[in-house]
């Protein structure tokens, strides 16, 4: 009999990490699965190449188009060890092996899925090796090696439904080569030289279609031109027709010279030391930076300043100061040693860096900015002598970027990001008809034909209670009109019975009565409400909003961020309108983006008619917005507004015709990271000892909010004396990290307060005292920023 | 949004060596359309001049190009009427139809081919000097004359005026009907119309129902001054 204590791993779903891993590739920074299929099949063979030089080592990539019709994509590296190791069993021996699997176990570094290689064998997150797999259509992958050796390997990976197959241990010796030949139809013969070679069995069409027209060897270029210049690294790709094309050094680098030459402006450091903390020394080994004649163009994946790690380019420093002038032709690259490689790790994608805020990148970042600060002093972009409004504000933005990064990288929304409602439980009120399209209503008249829609926007089902009840305002309860538990499955929506009430002499004369309808959760907590109001025997006061829109959700590009870039679509948006009167309403619904700047409209995405009943309250789908180049060429970069608006299609008693009824606006950001806090610098103001050293105030309602420093406070003014740079950033970076919480607490952006204060969801934001709101949400959030500043 | 035109490209920044750094076009940039890009550049290079030294014979401008760093003269009505006309020959000549590509033409003019005689202060897409003189152009010059330039420049400068291109149809009907306007009407009709239609969004209503906000705006507007 079974022994039913006995504990077993918990299975996984492997199709669902398949699925994320995809998703991980396809979110920039990341540049889709293509791109990170040459970084990451590249990056193991380098990690793996016999000698530090890489004599010998080359790496290729064929398609292969079988006799029965099946694509398949070779990647080879030779001049390699080879997947050396021990074969373990992968049922019973492979969990024998420590938690990080030594260097020299290359075979079971590769075959264990969360295993990393550190950046020197394969896959530092391990990540590279399901990328293979995703790059498949079958999801199925074969892989051979050969080591120095002289051993021989063949294993296989497919990925179905919640499975991963794969042999209980890898085969050997002729078996390996039997079976190899065996299932690649004869097409390839086993490896006779040490090297790896990974097959992917039916590759997706984006990969096929960039060897086949080029782009793949350019990714190539862009990415490992650093060991394609200093070791001649050779790397090549094939078509199915036999074409092999090696990667160079990009030709827009013009050979990167070292010095002022045609035109070109040259700024080139070597081995600078860079003192860490515990007297840990690390260099720099090249900081290298560029700006070619006013008519050479530099494609915008090689604009800015990269840094590269073991041979590879990693992404972008955010560095400020780049004038807008030179920014389309402006680029460089930095180069660490070993150790200091080792200190800023790239991130699982291998497009960013892990520890941002760690002080070994943001040292990097400071050194790196001094440095293009004297380069562009040296073209003429920055005085010498400097002017020290200029100073403040460059060391404002400087500060401004260093929050960007911080909130970003704590996953807090920015200002400019709207609010956006999460899933949940959705009311909202249908059919109401109200006795000649008003709210004042008489004794005798009936409020019939209405009822409820429930949505359960969750990914499961939820038990709800809804009540319905007429309430006086500040009295209570009049009557309930409906009274139901009920279970909503995931995804699903419920709709109540028709219900009606009326005014009788229940009702007080001259008095407004709210007919409330609430839905509770399990522990009776409202999740949801919906009401209208009716005026009693008195005419009602106009109401000046008459309809409201609102954005329930939208689908990015980026996660957490509102940047689009050419091409790229915003998804899925579901605007909420609300008709706030008793009129039936007929209204234009219209959607357009407007370049901010410029105040002009680029796109009209959508234009539709649509009624509302009093008070009721509809959906509108939009599937996607394409932001593509040929509609947004024009704008390089820039904030665009997404402006809904709602226009009256006919006259009413309380509107003309074409009267504008609601807007809804929502900022994105082409080609460019929005802003997380505060927008453009911070302007001045004199306020003395009396005012306090900062204020944040409201521009354009309150989505952009604009920081003020008061430059005659005491504080401020004793600063400016003691001229020290990095005192005044961190004087304005704590000030504007002040600022952000008070306006994150004004917007009442509950979800960046959670998690900066890290509060729980139970933790009731809008009932504490002032002190306690100080206490426990104000002075921990700003701390948290700060402590982030200095090196969390 | 204005008509898409078919398969239009212009350049409208150079580098100062001459070569083109930007060029818009309503289509995929191909071989063809940049072609016609460049020919569009040298056709605009010699007409611009050649308006510009137009413009200095007929007596409307100075021939000294005034410095970028000084304020120019106001201009006047007759002068940015003739020059509105002529770019209004030009758009037609290149079936330059569509309000996008009516502003990368203004954008190439003010970037490459005009002096400081002809530009004024740039002040974004939507409020270009060289729309103004466009829009202007429609109407007789017995008409146009009728106002001081910065009168046109306080109608076209209202977002109701900009937003809605049928507002120039609708003063066409007083060219045809021959009404008289004053400088201080059309001040007052301009400010009373855009606190009228602050909160519409006209392009919904027909024309017969936005003349008739004109209609009465400009009837309230007499009637005010009398």
């Amino acid at each position: 009999m079974e022994d039913l204590t006995t504990l077993h791993s918990a299975p996984i779903n492997w199709s669902s990490f398949l699925k994320q891993v995809h998703l991980d590739y396809e979110t920039p920074p990341a540049r889709g699965v293509t791109h990170g299929l040459q970084k990451d099949a590249i990056q193991n063979g380098w990690g793996a190449r016999k000698n530090s030089k890489g004599s010998e080592w080359s790496f290729n990539f064929s398609l292969i188009s079988c006799p029965n019709n099946q694509m398949i994509l070779t990647m080879t590296d030779r001049g390699t060890t080879g997947l050396i190791g021990k074969v373990y069993d992968h049922s019973t021996q492979i969990d024998m092996l420590p938690d990080e699997i030594p260097p020299h176990e290359k075979l079971a570094r590769f075959e264990c899925m969360f295993d990393s290689g550190g950046g020197i064998g394969p896959g530092l997150f391990g990540r590279g090796k399901l990328l293979f797999n995703v790059a498949s259509k079958k999801h199925l992958i074969y892989y051979e090696s050969y080591t120095i050796n002289r051993e021989y390997r063949f294993g296989k990976r497919h990925i179905i439904g919640r499975n991963c197959e794969q042999f209980h241990k890898t085969l050997e010796g002729d078996l390996a080569r039997k079976t190899f030949t065996e299932v690649t139809n004869n097409v390839l013969k086993p490896l006779e030289q040490p090297g790896t070679r990974i097959v992917i069995i039916e590759p997706i069409n984006d990969v096929v279609s960039a060897i086949k027209n080029g782009n793949f060897i350019k990714y190539i270029e862009e990415t490992w031109w650093e060991i394609i210049l200093k070791y001649n690294a050779e790397i090549t790709a094939t078509d199915e027709s036999g074409n092999t094309i090696r990667a160079q050094i990009p030709k827009e680098f013009n050979s990167l010279p070292e010095k002022n030459i045609d035109g070109w402006r040259v700024y080139k450091i070597d081995n600078e030391s860079v003192e860490l903390k515990d007297d840990n020394i690390v260099r720099i080994k090249h900081l290298h930076f560029l700006l070619p004649p006013a008519e050479h163009t530099i494609p915008e994946e090689f604009r800015g300043i990269n840094v590269h790690r073991k041979g590879m380019k990693i992404g972008p420093l955010q560095l400020s100061g780049i004038p807008d002038e030179i920014s389309d032709r402006f680029f460089g690259y930095i180069q660490l040693d070993e150790d200091y490689e080792e200190l800023i790790k790239d991130n699982i994608t291998h497009y960013d860096f892990s520890f941002r805020n760690k002080p070994p990148y943001r040292r990097l970042k400071e050194i790196a900015q001094d440095h293009l600060d004297r380069f562009m002093q040296e073209l003429g972009y920055r005085k010498t002598s400097q002017d020290p409004n200029e100073k403040i504000k460059r060391l404002s933005e400087e500060a401004r970027l260093d929050l960007d990064s911080i909130l970003s990288g704590m996953g807090v929304s920015g200002f400019g990001m709207g609010q956006e409602k999460e899933p949940g439980i959705y009311i909202f009120l249908k059919d109401l008809n109200l006795p000649q399209d008003r709210n004042h209503v008489k004794i005798g008249e009936v409020i019939s034909d209405f009822w409820y829609l429930i949505t359960n926007t969750l990914n499961q089902p939820k038990t709800i209670q809804i009540k319905v009840t007429t309430r006086e305002n500040g009295i209570g309860q009049i009557e309930t009109l409906y009274n139901e538990k009920i279970k909503v499955n995931a995804n699903k929506e419920f709709k109540t019975q028709k219900l009606k009430f009326s005014i009788n002499e229940k009702y007080p004369i001259g008095k407004k009565i709210n007919c409330i309808a609430n839905v509770y959760d399990e522990n009776e907590k409202i999740i949801a409400q919906k009401s209208f109001y009716l005026n009693i025997e008195f005419e009602p006061s106009h109401e000046e909003k008459f309809t409201k829109i609102t954005l329930r959700s939208a689908v990015w590009p980026r996660k957490e961020s509102h940047r689009v870039d050419h091409n790229q679509s915003i998804q899925n948006l579901i605007y909420e309108i609300e008709n706030l009167t008793p009129i039936k309403t007929n209204m234009k619904i219209k959607l357009k983006t407007i370049w901010t700047i410029e105040k002009d409209i680029i796109d009209e995405i959508h234009e539709s008619n649509l009624e509302l009943n009093p008070f009721e309250t509809t959906l509108l789908n939009i599937e996607k917005i394409d932001v593509s180049k040929d509609k947004y060429n024009e704008i390089r970069r820039g904030k665009i507004i997404l402006r809904c608006h709602a226009v009256a299609l006919e006259t009413t008693a309380l509107w003309e015709k074409s009267t504008r009824l609601a807007e809804h606006n929502l900022p994105f950001y082409l080609n460019m990271d929005p802003s997380y806090g505060f927008f453009d610098d911070p302007t001045y103001f004199d306020g003395g000892r009396e005012s306090p050293r900062s204020e944040a105030q409201p521009l354009e309602g309150n989505r952009l909010w604009e920081f003020k420093i008061n430059n005659t406070h005491p504080a401020y003014l004793q600063l400016q004396t003691e001229d020290d740079e990095q005192k005044i950033k961190n004087y304005i970076f704590e000030e504007m990290a002040r600022q952000t919480v008070f306006v994150l607490l004004r917007k009442e952006q509950i979800d960046s307060i959670r998690k900066l204060t890290n509060l729980d969801s139970a933790f009731d934001l809008y009932n504490k005292d002032p002190d306690e709101l100080l206490r426990l949400v104000a002075y921990p959030a700003t701390d948290r920023i700060i402590a982030e500043y200095y090196g969390g | 949004m204005g008509v898409k035109n078919i398969g239009i490209a212009i350049i409208t920044e150079k580098y100062p060596g001459g070569k083109s750094k930007t060029t818009r076009a309503n289509d995929a940039l191909t071989a063809d359309l940049e072609k016609e890009a460049i020919e569009l550049d040298q056709y605009l290079s010699k007409h611009i001049s050649a308006i510009e030294k137009e413009l200095i014979d007929r007596k409307l401008m100075d021939e000294i190009i005034p410095s970028s760093d000084i304020k120019r003269t106001q201009g006047n009505v007759v002068l940015w009427h003739t020059l509105g006309k002529k770019l209004r020959e030009i758009c037609n000549e290149k079936g330059i139809i569509g309000r996008r590509e009516r502003y990368w033409l203004w954008e190439s003019i003010e970037n490459i081919h005009a002096t400081n005689r002809i530009k004024r202060a740039k002040r974004g897409r939507t409020r270009s000097h060289f729309e103004y003189c466009y829009r202007l152009s429609q109407f007789p010059i017995d008409f146009a004359k009728q106002l001081n330039w910065s009168e046109w420049v306080y109608f076209f400068d209202s977002r109701t005026v900009r937003e809605e291109p049928r507002i120039d149809d609708w003063l066409k009907t007083l060219v045809d009907r021959d009404e008289k306007i004053s400088r201080e009407l059309f001040r007052f009709f301009t400010q009373s119309l855009n606190k009228r239609i602050q909160k519409l969004d006209t392009s919904i209503l027909t024309k017969e129902e936005l003349f008739a906000i004109y209609d009465e705006n400009f009837k309230k507007a007499k009637n005010e001054l009398k």
